[in-house]
């Protein structure tokens, strides 16, 4: 216990140097190409204006990037009204022009510049096709085929002004709607897995895949003007880098995001070059690095998540176990939490940690330290309670105080359990870590995410494959482990 | 002489004790003297009560009711590590440490107490002559041991803080007739040379009198009878008695 609490402390001294520090401007980006792109931008034009700045690129969706916002973890990214207006705002009408949203974000301590000049809103989108075979050519013609199938991204089938919304408004009667990450729909409507899909109107697939954007014809979706949003502390701190931010306003038409995008996401450029290309500069290269010291940074990341998030819950689990195994009622209530921990989803327990430590490298800890505890809690406490009645009454009628007893004989007798849970945990932690990448921990999921985004399948093997073996190198370790602390006595009685 | 071998010796009572586990009652409002320095022989059907009688002993359970006395005061819990390690137990199968070696399931103890490695290692040898003990034997591990060399093992681990009392519950269930007869006459061999107070549980009557002069026949938490073998036999203080002595099963005899 004693030790655990000199760990907490250890932690958090290293903790809060690691949130305050805070002199570069730090942009952040959603995972999807348009934001990374808007995301390179916004550091490009830093740059010009002198100022530093960093791009934590891909940090999940919307709720990530405006949670961190409003804490400073980060100080600017780039969103669209009416996602604002829908998902971030409460108590203001959709259609709400920039100038009132601009009085609304004052009081929270952010600012927003003016439209960008194009406007990525929501849309259905099929194959041509399939469209005119059907004569589909607006939103209201969908009425009349229930079979469809639709393939939505997670977000658009959650958000009020996504499916839900249009269903309502548009009358539709399909029941075949299932979940896809934006970036794989395109091939799921392009293979005929689904018939229709959600899209952006900027999307640079829409051309490529043959696809025919629906006519919104009640006007349901809103303007999704594209804006910044920033902090606005910045006005102070970092004066030329916001003016230089508002100067982009209307600069970005429909066509040329679209551009972008294509050139990102089908010719395979470099964000950073598009945008160079866009702003008439040269791209800085100097950071670009090969796959060995990409392997290498992803590969310090991960580690580091499973190794400092495991040690922290060995720490308290196994102490968390033996009281379990001491106090009945207790341990079924830490039994009982540990397990409900562990059913929150992992993305959501990665943003429930948000508020708390911000973005980064420490909420991931957190969040795989409290998925690590249960297995460790539950082999320790069946390890313990597992020791047959005769030996645990032997050890008590020597003579032994509990302590001895719990050293002496009942922790080795335990140690085969326990160490099964600590190797159980390893292997959910390597996995599980890779989801860290949304909150911008790094790790091997950070390419698989880039990956999946550019649809690039070398790129998500590069954090697939080297996840994969470090979760076999974590149970081979623990094996390794488990055979060495295993008593050689135990082993015997194993073999008869 | 008496005087001072007494100071060394434990005795034990229990005063109208009784423990319940559930719905059955272990022991019912029991009373029963162990006087120092002496062997007593507790008999009875499986589920009598004679094992929770040497687990109040020593206060690895209390009495829901009544008292247990060591040397005349009450035991509880402050009292009751200090008496563990005056008391030698030994139970059914050894109840031997797996992930210990012989060696080690015996140093447990008296390392605890701070004795040195050489004093540990030459009680254990001073054991093992005892118990006659192949010395070797002393670096397995229980699961390499025979049936038998666990039991003397479990015996020497009692023995090692040179206890004042022997309490053995069925220590020879589970051997087999030949080393069982073996054991038999090396513990009482033992018993009598070390003169401690010794209790010892058995379901077997020949063998519950062949360890000691009197025996506690018990039967559902109560005492039916406490007396020799002679006084059993001849007069049995409930039928249950004489049904008991005659259970024992002789050899059929053979044909001439």
């Amino acid at each position: 216990m004693n030790r655990a609490t000199r760990w907490i402390f250890a932690i958090g001294t290293l903790l809060v140097p690691m949130l305050t520090q805070a002199s570069p401007v730090r942009i952040g980006s959603k995972v999807f190409t348009e934001s990374v792109i808007l995301g390179e931008l916004a550091k490009a034009i830093a740059g010009q204006a002198g100022v530093d700045a960093v791009h934590q690129r891909e940090l999940g969706g919307t709720s990530i990037l405006w949670k961190a916002l409003q804490q400073g973890d980060i100080d600017v990214y780039s969103e669209y009204t009416g996602t604002i207006t829908h998902e971030l705002l409460k108590n203001v009408a959709p259609d709400a022009d920039i100038p009132t949203l601009r009085e609304r974000l004052k009081p929270l301590g952010i600012g927003i510049t003016d439209s960008l000049g194009f406007n990525n809103t929501y849309a259905i989108g099929m194959l041509a096709d399939k469209a005119a075979q059907l004569h589909i050519s607006k939103l209201s013609d969908l009425a009349a085929h229930p079979d469809l199938r639709f393939g939505f991204s997670n977000e658009f089938i959650d958000r009020t002004d996504g499916w839900p919304g249009i269903r309502q408004r548009y009358g539709l009667p399909q029941t075949q709607v299932r979940g896809l990450d934006h970036a794989l729909a395109y091939r799921a409507v392009a293979s005929n897995a689904v018939d229709a899909i959600d899209l952006y109107s900027t999307d640079a697939e829409i051309p490529y895949y043959h696809l025919r954007t629906l006519d919104d014809d009640r006007h349901y979706f809103p303007r999704y003007e594209a804006v910044y949003l920033y902090r606005l502390a910045l006005v102070k701190s970092a004066p030329p880098f916001v003016t230089a931010l508002q100067k982009l306003a209307g600069r970005i038409d429909e066509n040329t995001m679209r551009q972008m995008n294509a050139k990102v996401k089908l010719q395979g450029a470099k964000e950073d070059v598009v945008v160079a290309a866009f702003l008439g500069i040269r791209a800085d290269t100097s950071a670009d690095v090969g796959l060995w010291s990409r392997l290498l940074q992803t590969s310090i990341d991960h580690i580091k998540l499973v190794v400092l998030s495991l040690g922290m819950a060995v720490l308290l689990a196994i102490p968390l176990g033996i009281l379990a195994a001491r106090l009945k009622r207790l341990g079924q209530l830490v039994i009982g939490l540990t397990g409900i921990l562990q059913t929150v989803p992992s993305l959501a327990m990665f943003v429930f940690m948000i508020p708390i430590f911000g973005i980064g490298t420490w909420p991931a800890i957190a969040a795989l330290f409290l998925y690590s505890l249960l297995p460790i809690v539950r082999n320790t406490h069946a390890g313990l309670v597992g020791i047959a009645p005769e030996l645990r009454e032997s050890a008590a009628a020597l003579g032994l105080p509990r302590g001895v007893r719990l050293r002496r004989v009942e922790l080795p007798l335990a140690t085969r359990s326990i160490l099964a849970g600590i190797k159980t945990a390893a292997v959910i932690n390597v996995g599980t870590a890779t989801l860290a990448a949304l909150i911008g921990a790094g790790g091997y999921g950070q390419p698989i995410l880039t990956g999946i985004r550019l649809d690039n399948i070398n790129l998500i093997l590069e954090g697939a494959i080297p996840a994969a073996l470090l979760a076999l190198l974590a149970q081979g370790l623990f094996e390794g482990i488990e055979r060495w602390l295993t008593p050689r006595g135990l082993r015997l009685e194993a073999r008869q | 002489m008496a005087g001072t071998e007494a100071s060394l010796r434990i005795g034990f009572a229990l005063e109208h004790a009784s423990k319940r586990y559930g719905n059955v009652q272990a022991l019912n409002n029991i009373n029963l003297d162990f006087t120092a320095g002496s062997t007593t022989a507790l008999i009875g059907s499986s589920g009598s009560g004679k094992s929770t009688v040497l687990r109040l002993l020593l206060g690895l359970d209390y009495p829901d009711a009544g008292n247990i006395k060591v040397d005349g005061r009450v035991l509880g819990p402050a009292r009751v590590l200090e008496l563990r390690r005056r008391v030698g137990y030994v139970i059914q199968e050894g109840g031997l440490f797996p992930h210990l070696t012989a060696q080690g399931n015996l140093a447990l103890l008296p390392r605890h107490l701070g004795w040195s490695a050489e004093k540990i290692r030459q009680r254990a040898e001073e054991l093992a002559a005892l118990t006659h003990l192949p010395h070797d034997v002393l670096r397995r591990y229980p699961a390499e041991l025979s049936g038998g060399q666990r039991q003397r093992v479990a015996l020497m681990r009692a023995l090692m803080a040179d206890p004042d009392a022997l309490l053995l519950d069925e220590p020879l269930g589970a051997l087999d007739p030949i080393v069982r007869h073996e054991l038999q006459d090396e513990l009482k061999r033992i018993f009598e040379q070390l003169g401690k107070t010794v209790i010892i549980v058995t379901h077997d009557l020949a063998e519950a009198a062949w360890f000691a002069e009197r025996l506690v026949l018990m039967r559902s938490g109560t005492v039916v009878q406490d007396g020799s073998l002679q006084d059993l036999r001849e007069r049995p203080a409930d039928p249950f008695v004489t049904r008991f002595v005659e259970a024992q099963r002789r050899l059929p005899k053979v044909p001439a």
